[in-house]
């Protein structure tokens, strides 16, 4: 019965984090520019994330449960290590990836433990390195091809129409994609025996990402919002398109990409259009520093809890 | 839904054609006391062109309170607010036109009175034009750009004008206390067209926004 109950709070605490991290990204700019009001924006997003994550977050459980041999001090250790440096990582404003750090703690287990599966962690591994490319180049397309259309609307008021459609139903999109490719750094390393069967694994992964979009602080929203949309709300919303697209591309081959990554890829991809800087090289710096030290940090702490949980269940 | 669908845009929209007609109205109502000379019928004129100008004052209130609740992109609401503020402006000026002339007890010479007609007639075109800009900017942005060019066109007449004007004004054989009260009127009625040009300037700004 613990164990039950530390596994469901351990996956609800990691997907409401991740939830509640994504929702400004997602929504922040739709927020900012009065196109949607918060509580509607949490609202719209929580169903569209749950959705996402019920309907099309299957493939990527499997990924995730394969990296090594899981049971559950194994799960309970590699989320619980996740979600805390995640947590730290935020508090303090240092970029920071859940899946990177997901993956990274099962690969620090698994190598304790042996088991580890070298194919499915290097397919993960290079997954990441081709999302941030894959966003940008969906989203210099993107951006490309809309603008004709655009371009060619010469009302204002209809303008302003599509524009708000455009924000309201990439956040959707988005919502959605992250929902079906993040569900498996949720519960993906609760899969298997004695632990979530699968039905169980997609509610409580959706339910709890669907909650942290439910609990996004407005005051969050705002803040990144604010910083997301020094770009027009027309370039923002292709660069959410460009992340959205990426996210589902991945999570149809049942790989779980960084939802950071794919904004950071798609908002340099916008950039290159408009022929101007939408991220320093510094910020970059920062950015990948952060990527790359996650996935160690949460292997040690992940290790450390797994040893703490070997002494009390042996 | 209704912030999805513009449903606040449209009654700010309206709001903008309402706040032009009554702009337009300042300026026809001043127009009477360039065209003819200050009698008993100037005390109603000034009044009305007071009431006009408040009646604007008040639209573009309600149009900047719609604003802020929400119609239009956050990102270019500033746009729209320092336009409709351009555009009040212009109303602003007449008024002050009639107050050089009322307040003033200003006679227009006879010997001046078409050339300072003439020039009042290029703000009035200037103006025109402006509301032909701001009109077609929320549907159709070409015709708005023609607009703006046609703004500018007139601004530079009657400042062809308004120079004319001056350097007859100071010709003529009347005390220099006049002479700098009509000049100053010709630069005010000047001035009507420049803050035309001046919000047609904003339009431009927003048509350049725009693309893409």
């Amino acid at each position: 019965m613990v164990q039950i109950l530390l596994m469901i709070s351990t996956a609800i605490f990691l997907g409401w984090s991740l939830g509640y991290n994504n929702m400004a990204t997602i929504f922040g700019p739709s927020v900012t520019s009065d196109i949607l009001k918060y509580r509607t924006a949490t609202i719209i997003g929580a169903a569209f994330i749950f959705a996402g994550a019920v309907i099309g977050g299957n493939a990527g459980l499997s990924t995730m449960s394969k990296i090594t041999t899981v049971d559950f001090k194994v799960a309970v250790s590699s989320a619980l290590g996740t979600a805390i440096v995640v947590l730290i990582m935020t508090h303090y404003s240092l970029p920071t990836s859940i899946t990177q750090g997901i993956v990274g703690a099962l690969v620090g287990v698994g190598l304790i433990e042996g088991g580890l599966n070298w194919w499915v962690v290097g397919k993960i591994a290079l997954s990441w390195l081709i999302t941030p490319f894959g966003a940008l180049i969906i989203a210099y397309a993107a951006h490309i091809v809309i603008s004709l259309f655009y371009n060619r609307i010469s009302s204002l008021r209809i303008r302003g129409t599509f524009v708000r459609l455009m924000a309201f139903s990439f956040s959707i999109y988005a919502s959605y994609s992250l929902g079906a490719n993040n569900l498996a750094n949720v519960t993906g390393p609760f899969i298997g025996k004695g632990l979530f069967g699968r039905e169980e694994a997609l509610l409580i992964g959706g339910a709890a990402m669907a909650l942290g979009f439910l609990t996004a602080s407005k005051r969050v929203i705002y803040t990144v919002g604010k910083g997301i949309t020094t770009m027009e709300p027309f370039d923002s919303s292709i660069s959410i398109f460009g992340a959205g697209s990426a996210l589902l591309i991945f999570s149809l081959i049942g790989i779980p990409i960084s939802s950071a990554q794919s904004i950071v890829g798609s908002t340099t991809g916008v950039g290159f259009v408009k022929g101007m800087k939408t991220i320093s090289l510094r910020t970059i710096l920062k950015i990948v520093t952060g990527w790359l030290v996650t996935p160690f940090v949460t292997a040690a702490i992940a290790v450390i809890i797994y040893m703490i949980m070997k002494l009390l269940w042996g | 839904m209704s912030l999805l669908f513009g449903k606040k845009e449209n009654e700010v929209i309206k709001a903008f054609d309402d706040h032009l007609q009554m702009v337009g109205k300042v300026i026809d109502e001043t127009f009477k006391l360039i065209k003819s000379p200050c009698d008993e019928s100037c005390d109603e004129i000034v009044k009305n062109v007071r009431q006009f100008e408040s009646e604007a004052d008040s639209i573009r209130r309600n149009a900047e309170t719609m604003m802020y609740s929400g119609a239009f992109l956050a990102q270019s609401r500033g746009d729209m607010l320092g336009l409709i503020e351009a555009v009040d402006k212009v109303a602003n000026k007449a008024e002050t036109v009639a107050d050089v002339i009322y307040l003033q007890n200003l006679k227009i010479p006879d010997s001046l009175n078409e050339k300072f007609i003439k020039e009042y007639e290029c703000s009035i075109e200037a103006f025109k034009a402006l509301y032909v800009s701001v009109e077609n900017l929320f549907e159709d942005v070409e015709k708005s750009k023609n607009a703006v060019l046609e703004v500018e066109r007139w601004e530079n007449t009657g400042d062809g004008i308004e120079r004319n004007l001056i350097r007859d004004v100071f010709n003529l054989n009347i005390e220099l206390a006049k002479r700098i009260q009509l000049r100053e009127l010709a630069l005010q009625i000047g001035d009507i067209a420049d803050r035309a040009e001046d919000a047609s300037d904003r339009i431009e700004i927003v048509i350049l926004k725009l693309n893409a």
